[in-house]
């Protein structure tokens, strides 16, 4: 369907656009949130929270931009979000139980199981992921987008709203910042 | 191969182990769990007072308000122990200056009003 089209039935309130859109975007904003959030739940989660905004405020939506752009803007926002809410609830955690109440502190850790990576390869993904959710936010997004999800310098820009050569510094930083957590890393693992 | 060179070799693996990873897909079923949920906050309402009772239940802004509030109240002391006036007597001085002050403009305007009434009284005479 024209992506005009879509959005002008959405707007209008059809249902079966919404449906459309959904199944449509659904595997691209669950993988980029998957990348983000690194497990299957809170993935789920985030995704369900994009569409939800979505439907919420597709009014709002002026069409300047592209649908996906859109999406990817949404997805990356809840992801941080997600992430962030995570790191206060294990903060949390922390001081709770040095007051001695027990809580169940939700791991961000480094045992990620990504059903995509191949058994050989997951030792591998695990340590990127876990030197990733050492980067700055914009970094970690400017790597993830055009790294992981495969967009260009310029659609990245877009959903970053800033410049590609902003974009390409964010990721050449990231790049050598992984660099550094990665060598430390396996330089103890080889000790 | 050397210890830096191997460190370097897996270092470049890691950086590029995501370039052809399948990508992750949602469980079946997707759209109907999120219809459900949609249907589930709009029976819960996203109203004014949700959204507001929201905020101030954040332990964040509850810490900000209280402190905000002890503040207006560290405040308020500190001003009536300079004055060294009670705030009965500040009011009472208020009120009666402003009761003079009454006083005299309604005299003034009634005797304006007295001295033309007299003098449009004369003119029709």
């Amino acid at each position: 369907m024209d992506e005009q089209l879509l959005i002008k039935q959405l707007k209008q309130g059809s249902e079966a656009s919404f449906k459309t859109l959904v199944e449509n975007w659904q595997n691209m904003v669950f993988n980029t949130a998957f990348n983000f959030v690194q497990n299957e739940e809170d993935a789920e989660d985030v995704a369900q929270e994009v569409f939800v905004q979505v439907y919420n405020s597709i009014h709002s939506f002026k069409g300047d931009a592209k649908l996906s752009t859109w999406l990817y803007k949404i997805t990356v926002s809840k992801s941080l979000d997600m992430l962030r809410r995570k790191k206060r609830k294990k903060r949390q955690g922390i001081i709770k139980s040095l007051f001695g109440e027990s809580s169940e502190t939700e791991n961000i850790s480094s045992d990620i199981a990504h059903p995509g990576v191949n058994m050989d390869q997951k030792e591998h993904a695990t340590a990127l992921y876990s030197a990733l959710n050492r980067l700055p936010d914009n970094q970690k997004t400017a790597f993830m987008l055009n790294k992981i999800e495969g967009l260009n310098y310029q659609e990245v820009s877009e959903i970053m709203n800033t410049s590609t050569s902003a974009v390409e510094s964010l990721i050449h930083r990231a790049k050598s910042g992984l660099k550094k957590i990665l060598e430390i890393y396996y330089k103890n693992a080889l000790k | 191969m050397s210890k830096q060179e191997e460190i370097n070799k897996r270092v470049e693996a890691t950086i590029n182990c995501l370039d052809n990873v399948t990508p992750v897909t949602p469980q079946p079923f997707f759209y109907t769990r999120l219809k459900a949920r949609i249907e589930k906050e709009e029976q819960a309402g996203n109203s004014v007072w949700n959204t507001l009772t929201g905020i101030f239940v954040k332990p964040a802004v509850l810490a900000v308000s209280l402190t905000l509030l002890i503040a207006v109240n560290a405040l308020f002391f500190v001003f009536f122990d300079r004055d060294g006036n009670s705030s009965a007597i500040a009011d009472s001085n208020t009120e009666q200056t402003l009761f003079t002050d009454n006083n005299y403009i309604i005299a003034s305007n009634s005797s304006f009003d007295y001295e033309t009434y007299i003098m449009n009284d004369n003119t029709n005479k």
